[in-house]
């Protein structure tokens, strides 16, 4: 083949142009510290990193409110277990106060504790956290428990739950039915009421065949909320975990596939530099020469 | 007699060495000039005449009379011509593309923490915060707050890529411009050719010429050029002629009924095929990526916002309202409801009106990764990341091909100097073995000059 001298200096600078265009490539690489620079550089790696990335966010955000719902589980943790302690003491009462041995001084005083018992029983079952009432349902600003003149203690709230939901669609409740816990099977606060009465009226009876299983069962019924409340609080604080672990793991498989990796990046980026140097460097030996220069 | 034969054989001499010392002075000339194709001086031995001789009587003779140049070739290969015009319209195609498909690509901005995927994610996020903290004003004012920076995202990429459509029209319409005036050129060139053909001329700088302006239309659209007998050459695009002799047909730019940019005959309105060339790059980047890429945009926002606006009317606000849209459509564009945006207690979280439900607004954020019917079956993400993977895809195999036909038109260009190109050195030698030749008819010149003299002085004396 016939060479001239254009086609030595195209040959010459489209080697020049490769070599330049990889360094560069391999220069805003290192600069951004990104593999992707724009979609086109792995069609692949970025339909998998805008997901990895949305993952990412998602478990962050599921991460944080499962946080923010831990006080509220632990609140009512706290309240249920305050209402069973008063309603034990409130057994101990009844259990006093169905001696018919006591004096009408003593009955009083133990109705007057007994009242103390059931004022605090209200305070316990509107607890708040915030502004939000544990015991109201999704009526979270609405106070559940108010007594009336007829001294009865009526629910305002409502029978839902409120719930944070995942973005896997599970949910973690960070409310209470108020009326589900305390006055379904027994009205506690009418079992708490109706044993006031009967101690004023001094009636051992119906404190020992009414009121005692009664408040057995009021016992029973918040106990086994509690139960699956604890549960529920576990099971939380069990899922902070698992989403931390989850994010480190989309992280793990994110960084490959968007990050450079940096010794691959100089060990090119000086290859290509060797690469044009030697380029460059036959390119000034070789163009310059010709007849002419030895023509006398 | 023969001497005067001599005399004439060297003054032969020297003319076709001079113009054979100017055809390598062209050459040198041009050496850097991309389309002049080399051109050889062709010496060839001047007619003979018949010499008498007492044996052979007048026969027809043997005496040569010395050097002519024949005719000035151009070296000059039309199957490499013709596949350098096809691989300059496969090379202008692809890197318009590529110039218009990365572009698109840097508007998009995909991946990052700031692109419209990233947005989704944070506007759905702020449904799933509302959906936990429904009462919250806050938590409210944020996803009106995000619902409003996706949909300017949104709107400002669609007005960029009609941005972009309106500037490739624009480049159309000015290629178009630049094909009819060459057309026109090649026409005046052919004129000429034919005439100094004609004139038994050899019009060899012309042909460079019009060969240049062939690869200029050929960058633009595919044509197949044929040269006629008279030296002038008939192009024609697609079956139809557009230059014949000293004749053209300009062409203009038109739309079909889908809005799609055409070249058509100026005169019969016929539309020309355009393969692969710029003019095509320019079409299929208007009319099919941009185009098909506004469409899809637009169908995730109207499936988004439809969707959305589903749920949200069948919820309740803060303030027990019901029924209204989350997103509205201001003379064409969705924004968000502005009596929401007045007041936010009229966002509906709630299914029940409870103030601490928040069942709608986690239905709207699970919208994300719920399949739609308006999106055939994918999600929200799911469609917006194909529809970046297709973009990205297209580029990279776009690219590619703009790497690979690159390659193989510097190759033909190679193989094209190889036989038209001009090597310095070459001619160097040429004029040196000219020059020799030049400098030697001087000397028979003399030498002959010496015998007449001798002759002339000797019969004197």
């Amino acid at each position: 083949m016939r060479i001239t001298p254009s086609i030595l200096a195209r040959q010459a600078v489209a080697h020049i142009n490769q070599n330049a265009d990889a360094i560069n490539e391999s220069l805003e690489r290192l600069g951004t510290g990104r593999r992707i620079r724009r979609a086109s550089d792995d069609p692949t790696g970025t339909v998998l990193a805008l997901r990895l990335q949305s993952d990412i966010a998602l478990t962050d955000g599921d991460r944080r409110r499962v946080e923010q719902a831990l006080p509220y589980l632990q609140a009512m943790d706290a309240a249920l277990n305050q209402a069973i302690a008063i309603l034990q003491r409130a057994r101990e009462l009844v259990l006093q106060a169905s001696n018919d041995s006591l004096t009408t001084d003593q009955r009083k005083a133990i109705a007057e504790e007994m009242t103390t018992l059931r004022d605090e029983f209200l305070q316990v079952a509107n607890t708040r956290v915030g502004d939000r009432y544990l015991f109201s349902g999704t009526a979270i600003l609405t106070k559940p428990f108010v007594a009336n003149l007829a001294g009865d203690v009526v629910y305002q709230g409502d029978g839902n739950q409120m719930k944070v939901t995942l973005s896997n669609d599970e949910q973690v409740p960070i409310t209470l039915a108020g009326n589900a816990v305390f006055q379904s099977g027994e009205d506690v606060f009418a079992v708490l009421k109706d044993a006031i009465n009967a101690m004023k009226a001094g009636d051992g009876e119906t404190l020992r065949a009414n009121l005692l299983p009664r408040l057995d069962a009021s016992i029973q019924q918040i106990l086994n909320t509690a139960a699956s409340l604890g549960a529920q609080a576990n099971r939380s604080e069990r899922t902070v975990d698992t989403l931390l672990l989850q994010k480190q793991s989309f992280q793990l498989a994110l960084s490959p596939v968007l990050d450079a990796d940096v010794a691959e990046e100089v060990a090119t980026y000086q290859l290509r530099q060797t690469t044009l140097q030697a380029t460059l460097f036959a390119a000034s030996r070789i163009l310059p020469l010709s007849l002419v220069d030895f023509m006398a | 007699m023969a001497l005067s034969v001599a005399l004439q054989a060297a003054l032969q001499s020297l003319l076709a060495h001079q113009a054979a010392i100017a055809t390598a002075a062209h050459n040198t000339a041009n050496a850097q000039n991309p389309n002049y194709s080399r051109q050889i001086a062709k010496l060839q031995a001047a007619l003979p005449i018949p010499e008498p001789s007492l044996r052979d009587g007048m026969s027809f003779g043997q005496l040569g009379t010395g050097v002519t140049v024949g005719e000035i070739i151009r070296q000059f290969d039309a199957l490499l011509a013709d596949s350098l015009r096809i691989a300059d319209g496969r090379v202008g195609y692809h890197e318009t593309l590529v110039n218009g498909l990365e572009r698109v690509e840097a508007l998009m901005g995909e991946p990052s923490d700031s692109g419209i995927a990233a947005l989704m994610t944070e506007f759905f996020e702020a449904w799933r915060n509302l959906s936990a903290n429904p009462e919250n004003m806050g938590a409210r004012a944020l996803v009106l707050e995000r619902a409003r920076t996706l949909l300017s995202r949104f709107n400002a990429l669609q007005s960029q890529l009609a941005h972009e459509q309106d500037l490739s029209l624009r480049q159309m319409q000015e290629e178009v411009n630049a094909l009819n005036r060459a057309l026109a050129q090649v026409a005046r060139l052919n004129e000429q050719i034919a005439a100094s053909k004609a004139a038994g001329l050899q019009p060899n700088d012309l042909m460079d010429e019009r060969d240049a302006v062939l690869r200029d239309i050929a960058r633009l659209l595919p044509i197949q050029v044929s040269e006629q007998p008279n030296g002038s050459v008939m192009v024609l695009a697609g079956g139809h002629e557009l230059v014949s002799a000293n004749r053209f047909r300009s062409v203009k730019l038109a739309f079909d009924n889908n809005g799609k940019p055409i070249v058509v005959l100026e005169d019969t309105g016929d539309a020309i095929p355009l393969g692969e060339g710029v003019l095509a790059a320019l079409q299929e980047f208007t009319s099919e990526v941009v185009n098909r890429l506004r469409e899809k945009l637009q169908r995730l926002l109207d499936a988004l916002a439809n969707t959305i606006n589903g749920l949200h009317q069948s919820g309740f606000g803060l303030d027990g309202t019901t029924g209204d849209p989350f997103f509205v459509l201001i003379s064409g564009q969705w924004q968000v409801n502005p009596s929401l945006l007045n007041d936010p207690r009229r966002l509906a979280a709630s299914q029940t009106g409870a103030v601490g439900d928040g069942t709608v607004a986690a239905a709207i954020a699970r919208l994300m990764d719920k399949p739609l019917a308006d999106l055939d079956g994918q999600t929200v993400s799911a469609f917006y990341r194909n529809l970046v993977g297709d973009l990205a895809a297209r580029t990279n195999g776009t690219q590619n091909a703009l790497t690979a036909f690159s390659e193989a038109r510097r190759f033909l260009q190679d193989r094209r100097d190889a036989v038209s190109g001009v090597s310095i050195d070459e001619e160097m030698v040429d004029l040196m073995r000219f020059q020799q030749a030049y400098i030697a008819a001087a000397r028979v010149l003399q030498v002959v000059d010496n015998l007449v003299s001798d002759l002339l002085t000797n019969l004197v004396r």
